[in-house]
C-alpha cells in the first residue's frame, strides 16, 4: 500500500511521538465514526507550566495537517476564544514556527511545537496581538491579565 | 610555604569534608587561577607525584585546564603519554589513569595524534605488565576516543572521519577488542570494559553512517554481546541492543536478527525478570517493544499463520506478567506502542483475513489483559501498614498509561465493536454483583477500571455507530443498579471509614472511592446517544439526581457539574420534568455564594436554561425566571452591601467582586440558554406552530408586564449592576459602570437584540437607548472610575447592536406577520451623546475612538441618511478621522475602524441621492478630500508593513468613486510631501516613481489588482524588503 508524502510523516511524527514525548502532553490522531483513525487531524494537549499562570490545566488543541505538509506547517488551534494575546480569536495560533513565511522548516516535529506552544503560553508576544482583550490586558493590566487566565484555567482543570 | 603546598593545601581543603559552600567556591576560584596560568602543566605534574589520589586527580584535571586552554603540540602529548606510563608504573588509582587517558583523548581530538601503541608497548615491555592489566589501560583508552570526539562537537571532515575509522576503530580498537575475547570469561571486570568500550564507539559509528555514510560492520561483537545478554544478562549487552534498535537496525545482520529473535521468543526473559530490578526489566520491555515495532508489518500480515499467532500468544502473555503496571510491570507500559500501530494496521487489512473471528479472538484477549491493567493502582500497593504514603509521581505516571490505555481500547473497538463493549460490560455487572458487605479493594477497581473502558470506548460513539447491542449492554448496565450500588458502597464504607481511619493515617479506600465516583460521572457524561431511547429515557431522570447528589460535594462539583451541562445539553426534553429540581439546584448555586467556584454557577445556570426552554406555557417560564431574578436581585444587593464593611479586606473585596461577575455572567448563560432556535421559521412556521408563537409574541409582549414582570426585574437588576452607587446607601467604593461587568451587560441585552421574537430576555429597545443615554451622561461627567478597557466602549457597541436589532425586526415583522415595532433610534442625538460632547476624552482614548468609528461605519452601512443628513455631525466625524491616518498609522486597530468608516462612507450602499450629493459636496467642494488623501499618503508612509492593507482599501474605493479628484489630490500630495521632505533635510520620493505610481493605481479602477501597486510603491517609499505578505 503506497502513502503519501503527508501521510508518510504523519507516521513517523506518531511513532516519534509515542517513542518520545514530553510528561504531560498528549498527541493523538482522531478517530472518524466507523472508528478507524483521521491521521491527517489530531487532537493534542498541552500542560501549562508548573509555577505559572497556566498551570494545573491542560490544554486542548486541534492539529490539522495541510495536503502538502510536511513543505506547509501544521495548523494548529486553541478552541475558539481561547485566551491569549497571541491566538486569534478563531483559536488560530500566531506563532513564527507554525508560519510558513517564517520559521516553520519541514524538519521542526510535533514535539518541538508542542513545547513551542506551552512556552508561549507564559511568555506571550506582545508584538504580534493576535485578539484584543488579552493583549490589551497583558500590555496594560497584568492583575486583570493574570485574574482571566487563572479563569481559563479552571476551564481546563487538569482530570483525572 | 611553598607555591605548590599552598596548591595541595587549598587542594585538600576543596576535598575536605563538610566545607562550606562559601569556602569551597573560595577556593575553587583560587585553585581556577592556578590552572589557568600559562605553566599549568608544570604543576600538574607536580601534583601528579603527590602521594594521595585527590592530588594527583587534581594534576590530572590541571593537565585538562591545559590543554583546553593552550595549543596542543606532539610534545605535551608525549608528556602526557608518559605520565600514563609512570602513573601506571606506580599503580595510581584508575580513576587518576582514567583521567589522563581522557587527556590523551582530548589531544587526539585536536592534533588527531594517538600515542597508544607507544603506552601499550611500555607497559608491556618496561613494566612487565600482564595481558589483563594491558587490555583494561587500552579499553579505557579507547572509549575515551569516541566520547571526547562526540562531546567536543567539533566538525570533522569525510578524510578525519575515515581516518578515525580506519586507524583507531578498524585497527587499534578493533585489535583491543578481539585480543579481550578470550579473556572475557569470568572476568566481569573486563567484561564491563569490553561492552563499554562497543557503547562508546555506538554513537560515533552511527554519526559516520547517519553523516557520511560509512558502514561499519560490527556484528561479530554484537553477537557476543547478545550472548553476554542472554548468558549473563548483562545490563550493558542490553544497554547496547536497545541503542541499536532504537537508532540503527541497519548496523545488525539477520544472522543476529535471528539470534535475538530466538531469545525474545522464549522464556529466557522469566530468568532475567526473577534476577533483575524494575529498572532493567524497563530496559527489557523496552528492546522487545523495539524488536516488535520494527517486525509490526509482518506482524500485522500473518498474525493468522501458525508460526505468527504462536508468536502473539507469547506476547500477549507477557502482557499479562504482573498485576501492577507503572510499579511493577513495564510490558503492559512499553508494549502499548506495539499493540496500538497494530491494531490499527490489523484493522486496515480485515478484509484480506480468513478469519475474523479468530482476530478478534485474540484482541479479546488483549483486552482483557488491559482491563486488568487499567485497575487503579491507588491503595494497598501503597499502604500495607501506617508508615507508607501515596506516592503522587507514580499515580501521575500511572494515569499517563492509562491515557494510552483508552487509545487501546479506541483502537479495539474498531475491530470488535460491540462484542467489546458488552464484553467489559459482563465484567462491570460481575462486580457490581458483589453484594454490598463483601466489597473490597479489588471488587472497586474491577468497577473502575470497566467504567474506564466503557468510557474510553463511549467518547467515540454517536447515535450514527451504535447498533442496538450496545443499547442492550447498557440497559443491563443500569437494570443493575449500577447508581444504587454505588451510593450502597458509599453509606457502607461511611461506616467503615470511621473505624478503619483510626487505624491508618492513610484510607485508600476513600481515594479509591473518589476516583471510582468521577469515573462513573464521566461515564454517564458519554452516553447521550443511550439517553435518546426509551430505555435509556427510564434511567434519565435517575442520573440526573445522582448527579445533583454528587454537585453537593465540593470534590465532585467540576466533573458533575460538567455532566450535567453535556447531558442537558443533547437531551434536555427529556429532562423536563427535572425542573424543580434544576431550580432547586441553580438557586443552591447562588445562595452559597463565595463557597461555589463561578465555572460551576455557570455549567449550573446554563443547565437549568436548557430545561427552562422546554417548558411550553411562557406563564410557568416566566415565573420560574421572575423567582430566579428576584434571588439574584437580593444576593447581588446583599453583596453590594457587604462592601463598606470590608473595605479593608481585600479578599472579601475580591471574592465580592467575584461573585458579582458571576451572577452577571449566569444571567448572559440563562438568556442565551433560552433564545428561540436560530432556525426559528422553520421550528414555528414550517411546523405548524404557528399558535405557539403568536402565543408567545402576546405573552411576553403584553400580559407578562402584569404578571411576572421580567423585563422589568431584569432592567432593575440590570440598573443595580451598572449603578450600584445609586441604589446602595453610601457605597463606598465607585461601582458605577464597572467595565467587567458591562462587558456581560452588553451580552445580555445583545442576547435579547439578536433574538427574532420576543422572549423573557428581549426587553424593549427604547428603554435600553434610555439606558444607554444615562451612561453616556456618566461618561461625559467623568463620573465612571478608569480602566484599560474603558466601560463606555461596551455601550457604543451595544448602540451598535440596537442599529443591527432594528433592521432584523422590520425583516421578521413581514415573515411573521406580527407586529413588531422598529424604534426612533435617535442617531443625532446618541452621536451627540455619545461623540462630540466628550470628544475631549473620545481622541484621548483610541480604544473608544476605534469603538465610535466602528460604529459610524455600521450606521452609515445601515441608515447613512441620520449621519450625513445633519451635515454639521459628518463634518466633524470625517475631519476628526482625517487626522488620525497620520496621527495613529501605527494602531492597527484605529486604522481598521477609520477604514471601514471610509469605504463604507465612499461606496454609500445604502445611500440615496441626496446622501450622495452630500459626502460628494463635502470631499470635492469643501476640500475634505485632498486632506483625506494627504493624510492617508502622509500615514501610509509611515505605517507598519501589516497595516498597510487598510490603506489600500480607501485608495481603491476612492479609485472606485472619485477617481477623477484622486489624480489630482494625489499629485498635490506627494508634491507636499516631498517638499516637506525636502524641509527636513530628507530625500524625496522619486517624481517618476509617483508619477507611475498615480498612473498604474488609477489603471486598476480600484479592483484588487492595486493592493499589488500599492504594496510596491511602499516598498520601494520605505526602502523596505519584499519578504511575502
Amino acid at each position: 500500500m503506497s502513502r503519501d508524502l503527508r501521510t508518510e510523516r504523519i507516521q513517523q511524527e506518531r511513532k516519534q511521538w509515542r517513542k518520545d514525548h514530553p510528561f504531560g502532553f498528549y498527541a493523538k490522531p482522531t478517530k472518524k465514526s466507523d472508528g478507524s483513525l483521521d491521521l491527517h487531524n489530531w487532537t493534542a494537549g498541552i500542560p501549562g507550566k508548573q509555577g505559572t499562570i497556566w498551570e494545573n490545566a491542560t490544554y486542548p488543541l486541534t492539529i490539522s495537517f495541510p495536503e502538502d505538509y510536511p513543505a506547509k506547517p501544521p495548523k494548529i488551534k486553541f478552541p475558539p476564544a481561547f485566551y491569549h494575546p497571541n491566538v486569534y480569536p478563531s483559536g488560530t495560533i500566531c506563532l513564527s514556527i507554525l508560519n510558513e513565511e517564517q520559521d516553520w522548516r519541514p524538519a521542526i516535529n510535533i514535539k518541538s511545537l508542542l513545547l513551542g506552544i506551552q512556552e508561549l503560553l507564559d511568555t506571550p508576544n506582545p508584538n504580534s496581538p493576535a485578539q484584543e482583550p488579552a493583549w490589551k490586558a497583558f500590555s496594560k493590566s497584568p492583575e486583570e491579565y493574570q485574574k482571566k487566565v487563572k479563569l481559563q484555567a479552571q476551564q481546563y482543570k487538569d482530570k483525572v | 610555604m611553598s607555591d605548590l603546598d599552598h596548591i595541595v593545601y587549598l587542594i585538600k581543603e576543596l576535598y575536605a569534608p563538610c566545607q562550606t559552600s562559601e569556602t569551597i567556591l573560595n577556593t575553587q576560584k583560587q585553585l581556577q587561577i592556578v590552572q589557568k596560568q600559562p605553566n599549568s602543566n608544570i604543576v600538574a605534574h607536580q601534583l601528579l607525584q603527590h602521594d594521595e589520589t585527590n592530588i594527583q586527580f587534581f594534576g590530572a584535571l590541571t593537565y585538562t585546564v591545559y590543554i583546553t586552554n593552550n595549543p596542543v603540540t606532539l610534545e605535551l602529548a608525549n608528556q602526557i603519554s608518559e605520565e600514563i606510563v609512570d602513573a601506571c608504573r606506580r599503580d595510581l588509582q584508575l580513576l587518576v589513569i582514567q583521567k589522563l587517558l581522557s587527556n590523551m583523548a582530548k589531544i587526539y581530538s585536536k592534533i588527531f595524534y594517538n600515542p597508544l601503541d607507544y603506552i601499550l608497548n611500555s607497559l608491556e615491555n618496561r613494566l612487565n605488565f600482564d595481558i589483563d592489566q594491558t587490555l583494561v589501560l587500552a579499553l579505557l583508552s579507547s572509549k575515551s576516543i569516541p566520547e571526547e570526539l562526540l562531546s567536543s562537537k567539533i566538525s570533522l571532515t569525510t578524510e578525519q572521519v575515515n581516518d578515525i575509522i580506519n586507524n583507531i576503530f578498524k585497527i587499534t580498537t578493533i585489535n583491543i577488542l578481539d585480543n579481550s575475547i578470550p579473556h572475557l570469561k569470568g572476568d566481569d571486570r573486563l567484561t564491563y570494559l569490553w561492552l563499554n568500550c562497543i557503547e562508546s564507539w555506538l554513537p560515533f559509528i552511527n554519526y559516520a553512517f547517519f553523516d557520511f555514510h560509512i558502514v561499519i560492520d560490527i556484528n561479530n561483537y554484537l553477537s557476543i554481546v547478545i550472548d553476554l545478554l542472554i548468558n549473563d544478562l548483562d545490563d550493558t549487552a542490553l544497554a547496547i541492543l536497545c541503542e541499536i534498535y532504537d537508532t540503527n537496525t541497519k548496523l545488525i545482520n539477520e544472522e543476529n536478527k535471528l539470534k535475538l529473535d530466538g531469545m525474545i521468543f522464549s522464556n529466557w526473559y522469566r530468568e532475567f525478570i526473577e534476577r533483575k530490578d524494575i529498572d532493567d526489566v524497563k530496559n527489557l520491555s523496552k528492546l522487545f517493544t523495539l524488536y516488535l515495532e520494527l517486525n509490526l508489518l509482518p506482524f500485522a500480515q500473518y498474525m493468522l499463520t501458525p508460526k505468527y499467532a504462536l508468536k502473539f500468544k507469547f506476547i500477549l502473555s507477557l502482557t499479562n506478567l504482573y498485576e501492577t503496571p507503572v510499579l511493577a510491570d513495564s510490558f503492559s507500559v512499553s508494549l502499548l506502542d506495539f499493540w496500538i500501530p497494530l491494531t490499527e494496521d490489523v484493522l486496515s487489512q480485515m478484509d484480506s483475513y480468513s478469519s475474523n473471528i479468530e482476530i478478534e479472538t485474540f484482541f479479546m484477549i488483549l483486552a482483557d489483559n488491559y482491563w486488568k491493567k487499567s485497575r487503579l493502582i491507588v491503595g494497598d500497593e501503597f499502604v500495607d501498614d501506617e508508615d507508607d504514603f501515596f506516592d503522587l509521581t507514580n499515580l501521575e505516571e500511572f494515569l499517563n498509561y492509562r491515557r494510552d490505555v483508552a487509545e487501546l481500547f479506541e483502537s479495539l473497538y474498531s475491530i470488535n465493536k460491540s462484542v467489546l463493549f458488552g464484553h467489559i460490560t459482563s465484567k462491570l455487572i460481575t462486580a457490581l454483583d458483589t453484594k454490598t458487605e463483601d466489597i473490597e479493594m479489588n471488587c472497586l477497581k474491577n468497577i473502575e477500571a470497566s467504567l474506564f473502558c466503557l468510557h474510553s470506548i463511549a467518547f467515540i460513539l454517536n447515535e450514527n455507530n451504535v447498533t442496538e447491542d450496545f443499547y442492550q449492554s447498557m440497559d443491563k448496565i443500569f437494570s443493575c443498579n449500577l447508581l444504587k450500588r454505588i451510593l450502597e458502597v458509599r453509606d457502607f464504607n461511611k461506616l467503615e471509614y470511621t473505624r478503619i481511619s483510626k487505624k491508618f493515617k492513610y484510607v485508600p479506600f476513600e481515594e479509591l472511592f473518589q476516583y471510582l465516583v468521577k469515573m462513573t460521572i464521566k461515564f454517564l457524561s458519554e452516553i447521550k446517544w443511550y439517553y435518546q431511547t426509551n430505555n435509556g429515557k427510564k434511567y434519565i431522570k435517575d442520573i440526573l439526581i445522582f448527579l445533583f447528589n454528587f454537585l453537593n460535594v465540593d470534590y465532585y462539583r467540576d466533573v458533575s457539574s460538567k455532566a450535567i451541562l453535556q447531558i442537558t445539553d443533547s437531551c434536555r426534553y427529556e429532562l423536563s420534568e427535572l425542573l424543580n429540581d434544576f431550580e432547586a439546584s441553580a438557586h443552591t448555586m447562588f445562595s452559597q455564594k463565595y463557597n461555589i467556584d463561578s465555572t460551576i454557577r455557570s455549567r449550573i445556570t446554563r443547565s437549568y436554561a436548557n430545561i427552562l426552554q422546554t417548558v411550553k406555557e411562557p406563564q410557568l417560564q416566566a415565573q420560574k425566571i421572575s423567582n430566579f431574578l428576584d434571588l439574584m436581585y437580593n444576593e447581588v444587593q446583599l453583596s453590594y452591601n457587604l462592601i463598606n464593611g470590608n473595605i479593608n479586606n481585600k479578599e472579601v473585596l475580591e471574592n465580592i467582586d467575584n461573585f458579582l461577575l458571576s451572577v452577571i455572567s449566569c444571567l448572559v448563560g440563562l438568556a442565551k440558554g433560552l433564545k428561540i432556535p436560530e432556525d426559528w421559521e422553520e421550528y414555528y412556521l414550517n411546523n405548524n406552530r404557528q399558535d405557539e408563537m403568536i402565543n408567545n409574541f402576546n405573552y411576553w409582549n403584553n400580559i407578562d408586564k402584569n404578571e411576572f414582570k421580567v423585563h422589568e426585574k431584569c432592567l432593575k437588576l440590570i440598573d443595580l449592576f451598572s449603578f450600584p452607587n445609586e441604589y446602595i446607601n453610601d457605597l463606598k467604593v465607585n461601582k458605577l459602570l464597572n467595565s467587567e461587568i458591562m462587558e456581560e451587560i452588553y451580552l445580555f441585552f445583545k442576547a435579547g437584540l439578536t433574538e427574532p421574537l420576543s422572549g423573557p430576555f428581549v426587553i424593549d429597545s427604547n428603554l435600553i437607548l434610555t439606558y444607554i443615554l444615562k451612561c453616556c451622561k456618566l461618561f461625559q461627567q467623568k463620573l465612571i472610575p478608569k480602566h484599560i478597557n474603558p466601560p463606555i466602549i461596551k455601550i457604543i457597541e451595544l448602540y451598535g447592536v440596537l442599529i443591527k436589532s432594528n433592521i432584523l425586526t422590520s425583516t421578521i415583522s413581514k415573515i411573521s406577520g406580527l407586529d413588531i415595532k422598529s424604534i426612533d433610534l435617535k442617531v443625532p442625538i446618541v452621536v451627540n451623546e455619545i461623540f462630540l460632547k466628550p470628544i475631549h476624552q473620545v481622541i484621548k482614548e483610541n480604544d473608544i475612538l476605534t469603538a465610535e468609528y466602528t460604529l459610524f461605519a455600521d450606521i452609515i452601512s445601515t441608515y447613512p441618511k441620520y449621519l450625513i443628513q445633519d451635515g454639521s455631525i459628518i463634518v466633524k466625524i470625517m475631519s476628526l478621522s482625517i487626522e488620525q491616518f497620520s496621527i495613529n498609522c501605527q494602531d492597527r486597530f484605529v486604522i481598521i475602524a477609520m477604514a471601514k468608516f471610509w469605504t463604507n462612507l465612499i461606496y454609500l450602499r445604502k445611500g440615496k441621492l441626496e446622501d450622495i450629493h452630500c459626502i460628494k459636496n463635502i470631499l470635492i467642494n469643501e476640500k475634505l478630500g485632498i486632506s483625506l488623501v494627504y493624510s492617508l499618503i502622509k500615514g501610509f508612509l509611515n505605517t507598519s508593513r501589516s497595516i498597510i492593507e487598510f490603506y489600500s482599501d480607501i485608495l481603491r474605493s476612492l479609485i472606485n468613486k472619485f477617481s477623477k479628484d484622486l489624480k489630482n489630490w494625489l499629485i498635490l500630495t506627494f508634491d507636499s510631501i516631498n517638499k516637506e521632505r525636502i524641509f527636513n533635510g530628507k530625500e524625496k520620493i522619486d517624481e517618476k516613481e509617483i508619477e507611475l505610481f498615480i498612473k498604474q493605481l488609477l489603471i486598476t479602477r480600484g479592483q484588487r489588482s492595486a493592493n499589488e501597486i500599492i504594496k510596491k510603491f511602499w516598498l520601494n517609499a520605505t526602502s523596505m524588503v519584499d519578504y511575502g505578505m
